[in-house]
């Protein structure tokens, strides 16, 4: 499965949109990490507890995302977005949406393919 | 001496919030200098991979691009606490938090820069990036954009050491 944040995918010519689809988790931090965090909290620095529990939920976000992509039978998902909100105290929810689609790859002599410009010509 | 101690004990509390803010000023600083120095560092050692935030550019490519991602989140140290509740009684900039975002965005694009740069990637384009807070008084700092191998970027890339 290709990702891409943007509109199009590199390399790729889109064919069909299929859906939007989303992925999320909903994580809080393990007590004796938010304690030695609090401490981290006296003297700054980087939360490296902090850092990998959110690579982590992330990475499981966009997984279900693509759980759903390949449900659907697409091989990209082009657009993609994160996001983060605090749902409750302590709680924090990672959200990745973006559009599935379908891609075939550019062949070498395919290179003048019509692409596409949003400010028009 | 017997005074001093009974000082101490009987403003307890004062007397570790004190300490705190005088760990915090010290430790705070040193870790911010360290970090400043490794980020400048980093940045010139990956200077060659160009990166913008347009959507629609489409660098000249004949390789699949991929999603790279670098996120960082940092703490922000006691006496910076303080210090900003103190100047929020002003409502002036809170230069104290400034540093803390910048000094966080820096890192995040570092590292996904770092990310694509092990992929073999030379160019990332459609950067965003986003910041949200931690609870604890920090700031959590997430870049993306999509990277690809781009056959005009110039740049040639320093030897890693």
């Amino acid at each position: 499965m290709q990702l891409s944040n943007l509109e199009h995918l590199p390399n790729h010519t889109i064919t069909e949109r299929l859906d939007v689809v989303y992925g999320s988790t909903v994580r809080t931090k393990h007590v004796g990490k938010d304690f030695l965090a609090g401490l981290k909290n006296i003297v700054g620095g980087e939360l490296v507890a902090y850092t990998q529990l959110l690579e982590e939920a992330r990475t499981e976000a966009v997984e279900r995302m693509i759980a759903k992509a390949t449900q659907l039978g697409a091989d990209a998902i082009v657009g993609v977005r994160f996001s983060t909100s605090n749902v409750a105290a302590g709680a924090s929810e990672i959200f990745v949406y973006g559009t599935a689609v379908k891609a075939i790859r550019n062949t070498p002599n395919h290179q003048d393919i019509p692409r596409y410009n949003p400010f028009g010509e | 001496m017997k005074d001093v101690t009974a000082f101490i004990l009987n403003n307890l509390q004062i007397v570790i919030a004190v300490v705190l803010f005088f760990v915090g000023w010290y430790f705070g600083r040193a870790n911010e200098h360290k970090h400043l120095a490794k980020l400048d560092e980093d940045e010139k050692l990956l200077a060659h991979i160009i990166i913008s935030n347009e959507r629609f550019y489409m660098p000249i490519t004949q390789t699949d691009g991929q999603l790279v991602m670098g996120s960082v989140s940092v703490a922000q140290d006691r006496f910076k606490l303080v210090f900003a509740d103190f100047l929020s009684l002003f409502g002036r900039n809170l230069t104290v938090y400034e540093n803390l975002l910048e000094r966080a965005r820096r890192e995040a694009v570092v590292r996904m820069k770092r990310l694509a740069q092990s992929h073999g990637y030379n160019q990332i384009y459609g950067i965003r990036i986003e910041t949200s807070s931690i609870d604890a008084g920090g700031v959590e700092v997430l870049a993306y954009g999509t990277a690809v191998m781009s056959e005009t970027n110039p740049k040639v890339s320093p030897r890693l050491p």
